[in-house]
């Protein structure tokens, strides 16, 4: 009799678990976002990137005064057409990395990669926009590391973190964005670190997404 | 000796002079070029240059001690901030007005009192 409730406890506890086990499957499935957590990015060529027609051309002129070509756009992953920020990755002569940032309303001349982070390993760019109270409203960052950088995070103002896809173009350097219309997920710093775990460089963002209305 | 000394003591003057003329170039306010002037102002003054109206597109440069980076910052007519693009030092960044009367102009989110070397101009 006791050996009989226990085959039936034993039972009782495998469905359990793998009814549990189910129950995990199809939460992974039915919300990637939630598991994902991370600042995802992706890149494709700019020709084929879903941004506004006098943006692209813009940007491809600049890309011409630099003498670069193959242009490619990197953009937070699932950005809208008109709320779009990222970074233009091109080829000078010699295979030299160069690269534009821009946002919805703006851009960059090309920058020289090596030039731009022969003094830090990490170049951050930062675009804000402002809410109807004066407060930002939008964050968006654009990032730039060697490829000595093996991983970035994320520390966001509500105190948690956020690991950052790095996407490259094929040469020397990575590249990450990140987006946010919500105050507790604005960025307030970025590490960066090499494969060993340490930490190369870090960039603190307070100033950079703070309102402009805080000096006299 | 003494002529020695007095040497010594001219020879330092004159590398300190042409120092702080150096100094002083670096920080020179020429407003035919650094268009928006070499002060700083805060956004809520609106002393960035009104040039938006009846055209579409803006550019500005500039060039700053110190710190690494400043903001280009569009605002209203009144002053009111829309937007603020970090720059990099030396970069150059070009701007889509949101409205014909927007202004453009430098805004030093390191420090509010620094000046900002900053030049605006129509087109890219």
């Amino acid at each position: 009799m006791t050996a009989v409730r226990s085959r039936r406890s034993l039972l009782a506890a495998l469905v359990v678990l793998v009814l549990a086990a189910a129950a995990g499957v199809v939460i992974a499935v039915a919300l990637p976002g939630k598991a994902a957590a991370r600042a995802e990015s992706r890149i494709e060529p700019l020709a084929d990137a879903p941004i506004a027609p006098q943006l692209k051309a813009g940007i491809a002129t600049a890309a011409q005064r630099a003498k670069a070509n193959g242009v490619q756009e990197v953009a937070a992953q699932g950005a809208s057409a008109t709320d779009r920020a990222g970074i233009a990755v091109a080829h000078a002569a010699g295979g030299r990395e160069v690269f534009a940032f821009f946002t919805p309303h703006s851009f960059t001349d090309f920058y020289s990669a090596a030039d731009l982070t022969a003094a830090t390993p990490l170049i951050v760019q930062t675009s804000i926009r402002a809410a109807s109270d004066g407060s930002t409203g939008h964050v968006d960052i654009m990032g730039v590391v060697p490829r000595s950088v093996k991983s970035v995070t994320l520390q966001l103002v509500s105190g948690s973190s956020l690991p950052a896809d790095l996407v490259n173009a094929g040469g020397g350097y990575s590249y990450f964005t990140y987006t946010s219309d919500t105050p507790t997920k604005f960025p307030q710093n970025v590490q960066a670190f090499a494969a060993d775990g340490d930490q190369v460089a870090a960039h603190d963002l307070t100033a950079d997404i703070a309102p402009p209305t805080n000096a006299g | 000796m003494q002529r020695l000394l007095l040497f010594c003591l001219v020879f330092a003057a004159a590398i300190a002079a042409s120092a702080s003329i150096g100094v002083s170039s670096a920080f020179a306010c020429d407003t035919s070029y650094w268009t928006v002037g070499c002060q700083f102002y805060a956004a809520s003054t609106g002393h960035t240059i009104t040039q938006f109206g009846g055209c579409c597109q803006m550019s500005i440069y500039t060039t700053f001690d110190t710190y690494s980076t400043d903001k280009a910052i569009v605002t209203t007519a009144g002053g009111g901030w829309i937007s603020a693009d970090v720059m990099q030092y030396g970069g150059t960044d070009h701007v889509y007005a949101y409205d014909g009367n927007d202004k453009l102009g430098c805004y030093n989110q390191n420090a509010g009192t620094m000046f900002v070397n900053c030049r605006v101009y129509s087109g890219w």
